[in-house]
């Protein structure tokens, strides 16, 4: 691997009276796909700036491959940043924008001209070149960026929501070719977005961010699979919360969860619990079946409510319903692997049965007696 | 044609007059051979006089224009630097160092002239052409700060950041990214900064020597002793002049319009 580690030491950042980073510590190994992920003004981009050394911390340290950096200025670190606007000069071509660092390192002539070729065929842009960024779209100046910062050949390229200026479509494209572009030079991407599905998508691991804090670091599967609050569980995906009271430790790690009017619920016992705890659980919504007719023959450990289906969603892959049970709206989507036509269908205010394993229901918050 | 479209356009015709009607004049009667306000009959003899016999004359525009060349190259490069660093940087008393540098627009030329004779006198520096080129650097320099400060807010300071990010020290992205950027700024302030001290006349006024007379001033003296034609014909030189660099200026205009 030819990137670097980055670790942050108890980072905490204070703008006057206001924290706005508090005590981050994360460690990125070489050449991973690193995301930091959160609601918009949690912080992301102050630590992505105290990282490229444009703020300081108010207390913690950073290192690079075990080197405290932070007394370094930012053209002397080895990370470089593709800004949140962009940031293209606009004065100069697509051409010199990208040969602007080896410009700076006085490259001769012909290296210059064959790097940035290389660079700028590395992100498929090889017809633009005498262009200004003003002729650009969106997505072109988007990887003049990329060309320009990984020119230098940095240990760790920092990515500020780079595809947010984008459409939809685009995003999903411009993604890819991101993915593809980490795998060949293979050094560190650091990418702050607060989009949750460009997120999990790509990355190698995900932390979780908000108002300045962490919530969970994981791997994407690990932080939609089991997320370590009720903050991560809903910014990560939708999801269904249920909350009630041990009431029983049944065999081989379950619980059986006493949550009043929808009646007692198995859950697997991710965390520790004992009788009388209250516990918070989650239930993905593609994780719960639904079916106008009762489910018969289920398997041992599965949680079966009777509701009726307040609305529906047709959104052309899967279907949303939004099933009331007992005054609870359970969402639950359901993939059109037939044709939908072709199923029994069910409308709105049918009765509906919903029902999910108790391995797929997850406890995210346990409060002890 | 409506009453109201006549109405307008008489209006406006005779404000036209009214700015060139002078001008036409006194280009008429610099080709008059009288010396006096009646027509004598077509002549070239100021022109000659001009052109010929006018040394002290020729000595006061030669004095001009190279203190408009100099001020207006140093308080173009001092104006330049002051609005990089004020708007650049952060740094206590930045706001009151910005008002600072352009309080003197707003000051009446009087009170800057009086205030720098003083300082000359207090500093003990005999007043010569020198005298006059610091004091046209100092009135032109807000007009810089003024000019180059605009087109820099225009201009997002990420891409400062970014140069740094980039591997640039701090003379790489004055030299290769803000100077260029605020190019079409620096330009204006320039120009603006020859022209107003190509025709200053109260500072200068207060600040020449013996000597270091320039063109507003000889003027002034000439027509102490009564409107010369040679003025006239002077008159006729400078604007033909005027129109002369403003359209060979029209494409450095339109390149500062463009950008
Ligand atoms: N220079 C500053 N002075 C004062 N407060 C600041 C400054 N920079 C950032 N903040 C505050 O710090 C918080 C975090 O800002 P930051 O830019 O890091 O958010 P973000 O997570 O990148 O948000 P977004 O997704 O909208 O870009 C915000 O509340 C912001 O108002
Ligand atoms: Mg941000």
């Amino acid at each position: 691997m030819k990137g670097s580690s980055i670790r942050t030491e108890k980072i905490s950042k204070r703008f006057g009276s206001f924290e706005a980073l508090h005590d981050i510590t994360i460690s990125i190994n070489k050449g991973e796909f690193f995301s930091l992920l959160g609601p918009s003004g949690c912080g992301k981009t102050t630590l992505l700036r105290i990282i490229a050394g444009f703020e300081n911390p108010t207390a913690g340290e950073l290192y690079l491959d075990d080197r405290e950096i932070l007394a370094l200025p930012p053209n002397k670190r080895h990370i470089n940043t593709v800004f949140q606007n962009y940031a293209l000069f606009p004065h100069l071509s697509v051409f010199e924008n990208v040969a602007f660092p080896l410009r700076l390192k006085k490259t001769g002539k012909r290296q210059i001209q064959t790097t940035v070729e290389e660079y700028l065929d590395l992100v498929k842009l090889t017809a633009e070149t005498n262009k200004l960024p003003q002729q650009l779209s969106g997505g072109q100046k988007q990887r003049v960026a990329i060309a320009r910062a990984l020119i230098n050949q940095p240990s760790v390229l920092l990515l500020d929501e780079p595809l947010s200026a984008l459409d939809a479509k685009l995003r999903q494209h411009m993604l890819i070719e991101l993915d593809a572009i980490h795998d060949k030079v293979g050094i560190t991407f650091i990418y702050v977005t607060h989009d949750q599905q460009e997120a999990i998508s790509v990355s190698d691991r995900v932390a979780v961010f908000n108002a300045g804090k962490i919530h969970q670091i994981g791997t994407p599967v690990e932080i939609y699979e089991s997320p370590a609050d009720g903050f991560v569980a809903i910014f990560i995906g939708e999801t269904n919360f249920i909350t009630g009271t041990v009431r029983e430790m049944a065999d081989n790690g379950y619980a059986l969860i006493d949550t009043g009017p929808i009646g007692s619920l198995i859950v697997n016992a991710d965390k520790k619990v004992s009788i009388g705890d209250t516990v918070k659980m989650t239930v993905r919504p593609e994780k719960i079946n639904i079916s106008a007719e009762d489910p018969q023959q289920l398997a041992a450990h599965v949680n079966v409510l009777r509701g009726s289906v307040e609305e529906i969603i047709y959104t052309g892959f899967q279907s949303k319903y939004f099933v009331n049970v007992a005054d609870t709206l359970f969402r639950v989507f359901k993939q059109h692997i037939n044709c939908r036509l072709n199923e029994k269908s069910i409308s709105w205010k049918d009765r509906a049965f919903i029902w999910w394993s108790a391995d797929d229901g997850y406890m995210v918050e346990v409060v002890h007696r | 044609m409506n009453s109201k479209r006549g109405f307008s356009s008489v209006v406006f015709t005779l404000v036209v007059l009214f700015f060139y009607l002078p001008l036409v004049i006194l280009i008429l009667f610099s080709f008059n051979h009288s010396k006096t306000m009646s027509w004598g009959g077509l002549s070239f003899r100021w022109y000659e006089e001009l052109f010929f016999h006018s040394r002290t004359l020729w000595n006061s525009v030669f004095n001009s224009v190279i203190v408009a060349l100099s001020s207006g190259l140093i308080s173009t490069i001092v104006g330049t630097l002051g609005a990089v660093g004020i708007s650049w940087y952060d740094f206590r008393g930045k706001r009151m160092l910005q008002v600072a540098g352009f309080l003197p627009l707003i000051l009446p030329e009087i009170i800057i002239g009086v205030s720098l004779l003083i300082f000359f006198a207090g500093i003990k520096l005999k007043l010569s052409l020198f005298t006059v080129f610091l004091a046209h650097t100092t009135f032109n320099i807000p007009f810089v700060l003024l000019m180059v400060t605009a087109r820099l807010e225009e201009f997002d300071f990420s891409i400062v950041e970014a140069a740094y990010d980039l591997g640039a020290r701090e003379i790489d992205a004055l030299l290769r990214i803000i100077i260029p950027l605020a190019f079409p700024g620096i330009l204006s302030g320039f120009l603006i900064a020859v022209t107003l001290s190509l025709e200053d006349f109260v500072i200068t006024f207060f600040v020449a020597g013996p000597g270091a007379s320039t063109l507003p001033l000889h003027v002034y003296s000439m027509i102490r002793f009564g409107v010369s034609p040679v003025i006239n014909a002077l008159s006729v030189v400078i604007i033909a002049a005027t129109a002369v660099l403003a359209l060979s200026a029209g494409n450095v205009f339109k390149y500062i319009v463009r950008k």
